[in-house]
Parts: structure tokens; sequence; C-alpha cells
């Protein structure tokens, strides 16, 4: 069997003929580095404490004290003034906090575009400078083009192959986000999306959490295992006893080895 | 105006059936794995305090809750659990674990709560045959940004089907069905690259529309096993944890059987 397939581009009448747009940027700020984990540092740290008692180190499980999880969503609005509305799935938003920030960015420039985009979108450009030489298509050295930047949209006079060192200020939009423990829940107990959307278009992203949060267990506090066979050490004495004034542990700095 | 595009076409007679989508997923059996096998934590270092109480370098600590057992001082065996979920129970599959065994299938069914994200979209595969419940917990929004009405879904094959496309969040319920292997592997201590570079991987070949299809599960090896595989530096041998309980104190030492020397002693206190 052969026909024609006839395709009609109409926009949707409802929307009145606009098609979705594309609005903003969501990030999650980042967790601790060693959010979820016991570090060698602490543990040596922790060692040091019970041995001749010294204050004893707080490990991050990235939960606060009733149990909960605290982050933050940062929105870019690529129009400051863009009406939107920010939800959460699950958990508690705090209130918009508007802030500029300068970022510096490394665009690496290609021979085959005269466009090439900023990773977050610019209110003012405060200085863009080419990195070293810009080369054609055959590796030979050209003179570098003139730019012009708009949003995060940059333009370049001709193609080149080239790295532009742009610093630039940006509008962000931080919400302090709090997510509670599910007690009802059997697992994913703090999973949570948070959504954005505003006249044209919906965005939304998932949100991350601290290392291991979902291993937890009912009541366990944070550090520690439930199910360990040692136990807190008690007035027992165990073992053999020695000076323990006179041992040492000598930790690299760098790689947080025990030597 | 309205721009329109005519493409000829000629129809394949034998693609207009709708076959039924046939997929597989792999999913490593993490909750096998007891949080003791993880990154070190409090108990870890209360072990070492005793250690270093005891007059023995606290770096000689070894986790004891392991995926690792000991046939003897030359071989040891890691066993980790894996989920193969079938689009359908009974679909043909087979498995390769390259060195490792693999062992036969056993029939689970896991309790599973979990978010399921709607993006702009009437159809979203969660990857395993589940049953059970599904509740909206974000209001539903259109592509234009329109909170809309929430649209009927029907949970079924594996997926959830909508009657419309839209954002939203689901919260689902329920339990999925599926089999459970043992990824198992036998180490040979003469051999030391590979108890330093301990890798597993699981790769599952089935049948898609009469064409082969594959899924690589990369297993992930808790740092306890590669800790508890070094090898003693004199001999090469695995260094084995032994025990002797005295009776009258109830006290248990361990030691290597690499070294001789004591890991850890726990004492049971008597009420």
């Amino acid at each position: 069997m052969t026909g024609e397939l006839v395709i009609t581009f109409t926009a949707p009448a409802e929307f009145g003929g606009r098609e979705p747009v594309d609005a903003l940027i969501m990030e999650q700020a980042e967790m601790g580095s060693y959010s979820g984990h016991v570090t060698r540092g602490q543990i040596v740290g922790w060692l040091r404490s019970m041995m001749y008692g010294y204050e004893a180190p707080e490990v991050d499980c990235g939960l606060d004290s009733d149990g909960g999880v605290n982050t933050a969503v940062l929105v870019y609005p690529y129009d400051p003034a863009l009406p939107y509305q920010l939800a959460l799935s699950h958990g508690d938003l705090g209130e918009r906090v508007v802030e500029e920030v300068e970022f510096v960015e490394l665009v690496n420039l290609r021979p085959d575009s005269v466009t090439a985009n900023l990773k977050y979108p610019a209110r003012e450009i405060v200085s863009a400078e080419w990195v070293g030489d810009g080369y054609d298509g055959a590796g030979a050295v050209v003179p570098v083009p003139p730019i012009t930047i708009s949003g995060r949209e940059i333009t370049v006079g001709r193609a080149v192959y080239g790295a532009l060192k742009v610093t630039y200020k940006v509008v962000v939009h931080a919400y302090a986000v709090t997510l509670p423990r599910r007690d009802e829940v059997r697992d994913n107990r703090w999973s949570s999306v948070a959504y954005a959307w505003w006249d044209g278009g919906v965005k939304w992203l998932s949100l991350e959490l601290p290392d291991g949060i979902n291993n937890m267990e009912e009541g366990q506090p944070c550090g520690w295992s439930s199910t360990g066979t040692a136990r807190y050490p008690d007035d027992e004495i165990r073992g053999p006893q020695g000076d323990s004034a006179s041992r040492e542990i000598i930790v690299d700095y760098c790689t947080q080895t025990i030597k | 105006m309205n721009p329109s595009l005519t493409i000829p076409f000629q129809a394949l007679l034998d693609a207009t059936a709708e076959r039924p989508r046939v997929w597989l997923e792999l999913e490593q059996d993490l909750t096998a794995l007891p949080v003791e096998t993880g990154e070190a934590n409090l108990t870890d270092l209360v072990a070492m305090y005793n250690l270093a109480r005891s007059g023995i370098p606290a770096a000689t600590y070894r986790k004891t809750v392991c995926p690792v057992e000991y046939l003897d001082e030359s071989t040891a065996v890691v066993t980790l659990p894996f989920f193969v979920w079938p689009s359908v129970l009974g679909l043909p599959y087979s498995l390769d674990g390259g060195r490792a065994e693999i062992s036969g299938p056993e029939l689970v069914e896991i309790d599973r709560d979990f978010d399921l994200v709607v993006g702009l979209t009437d159809r979203v595969d969660m990857g395993l045959l589940f049953e059970g419940a599904a509740i909206w917990q974000t209001p539903c929004i259109d592509r234009y940004g329109r909170v809309v009405s929430p649209p009927r879904f029907v949970i079924e094959n594996g997926q959830v089907v909508l009657d419309a496309e839209v954002f939203g969040v689901l919260r689902m319920t329920g339990r999925a069905k599926g089999y459970r292997h043992q990824w198992r592997l036998e180490i040979a201590a003469v051999d030391e690259n590979r108890v330093s570079g301990l890798r597993g991987s699981v790769i599952a070949s089935y049948q898609d529309g009469g064409k082969l299809a594959t899924k690589t599960l990369d297993l992930e090896i808790p740092a306890c096993v590669q800790d508890a595989l070094a090898t003693c530096p004199d001999d090469g041998k695995f260094q084995v944890f032994g025990s002797v309980t005295t009776v009258e104190r109830q006290t248990t030492v361990y030691y290597s059987t690499c070294t001789g020397h004591v890991l850890d002693v726990r004492y049971e206190r008597q009420d």
C-alpha cells in the first residue's frame, strides 16, 4: 500500500498558537563533599577524643535534628522579572532570596558554528577575552573574530576554534528546602521533586539526597550502624593495656590513609 | 498560516499489528549488603579504639560483616545478589557473569515505595513489573504551564499509561515481581591483581521482537570485600579472621591467620 501522509503544522489553538517556552534553569545546591560519610579524619578525631578527652568531631549525615534533609534549590530565570511558581512534591520550601552572583566560564568555540552558549543567563557581562589564539578548521592560526553576548548566547563574527573566558553576572533565586522523613513508608523516605511552572512551560528537578540516607534504619543515630557487632566502650578494660599516651597515629594529609 | 509537509510512504503490512513491548532490567540487590559493608561508621571506630587500647594498630582493623567467605586460606568466595526485572514473568533470558557463576532464578516479590515522575508524557516505564497503588503528589501541569485535571491512568506491564501528556509526580506503593540470582565469584589468593582490581558485571540476553537484546549490570562491590581480600604481605594468602572464645570470661579474640596478630577482642558482659 502506498499513499501520502500530509502533516500540517499548527500550534495548539487553545494556547493562542504559541509554543512552549523555556524560561529558566533549575539546580540543586551542592551537598557537602563528605555528607553521608564518616571520614578517616573523623575516625582519627574520634579516637583522639576517646583516648585523650578532646571534643569529638560531628558526623555529617545531611540530616537536621528532626531527621529532615536540608538543601536548597536555585532558579536562574532568563528574565529576572519572570512570574513563575515553584513547589515540591514533598517537603517545605522557604522564601525566595534574590542574589546577583558572578561566574567565570571558559567557553569552547568550534569552527562549525558561530554561536555558543553560556551555562547561565547573563544579566551583565563583566569581561570577555580570548584565551590563546583562534584556529581555523585546518589548524592554522587566524585572527580572533569580534563577539557579541546576549542572555546565554554568544555570537562570533566568524567560526573558529578557540576558547573564550567570560566573566558575567547572573540573577539567582535561592529557596531553602526541608524534606521531612516520611515515617509511614518503607523506602525513599525523603525523595522529592522540585517543579516550576509559568505562563508557557514547566520544568522539574529530582532532588539528590545525602549518600547512604536510604540505608539508615529506624532510630539509627547518624554515623552508627544499628546492627554492628562491636559495642561502645564501657568501663570494662578490654585486652592488654599499654601506655596510650605513647601511641601516635599518622595520617597522610592528602590521601587520609593511616600510615 | 498553516504550512504543511507531504511525505509519500509505503506501509509495511506486517508492522501494523502492535506487539507488546518486551524489556528486561537488571538491578543489584543492595538491601542484601548490610550497612556495615560500606564506608567506616562509628561502630568500626569503637572496634578500632579497642584495638588501639589493646596495643594493636587501629589500621589493622577489618570489617567482619562482609559478603566474603573463605573456603580455605587460599580461596575466597564473593557472593552478591541481583534482580532481573522482566516485562513479563517467564520471559526467556540468559545471564553471563564472566568468571563468576550465576545461580538459578528465585521468583521474588519485593515491597517498593518510590516516586515516579511523569515528565510531559502519557506513558512512563517503571522498569519493573509492579502491582500496587499510585497517588498524585503534585498538581498536573501541561506543557504550556497550565494546571490541568489529573488524567486517568492505568498500571500495566511495568508502565503507567495516562490519558493525557502532563507533568506530575506519582507516589507508587506496592510490590515488584521478578527474579533474584546470586553472582558468585571464587578468587584464588595467588593472583593479587584480581584481588586489587576486583570488578563484577552481569550481561543479560533476551529476544525483543526477534532481535537479540542485552542489558549489562556493573555490580557494586563493597569496599570491605577488597579490604578483606587483602593478601598477607609475606605468603600471599588471604587475611582470614580466626577466633578463640574463652569460656570463663566469655571473651572472643579475633586474629589474623596470616600474621597471628590479634584484630579484635569482644567481651560479653556477665549479668
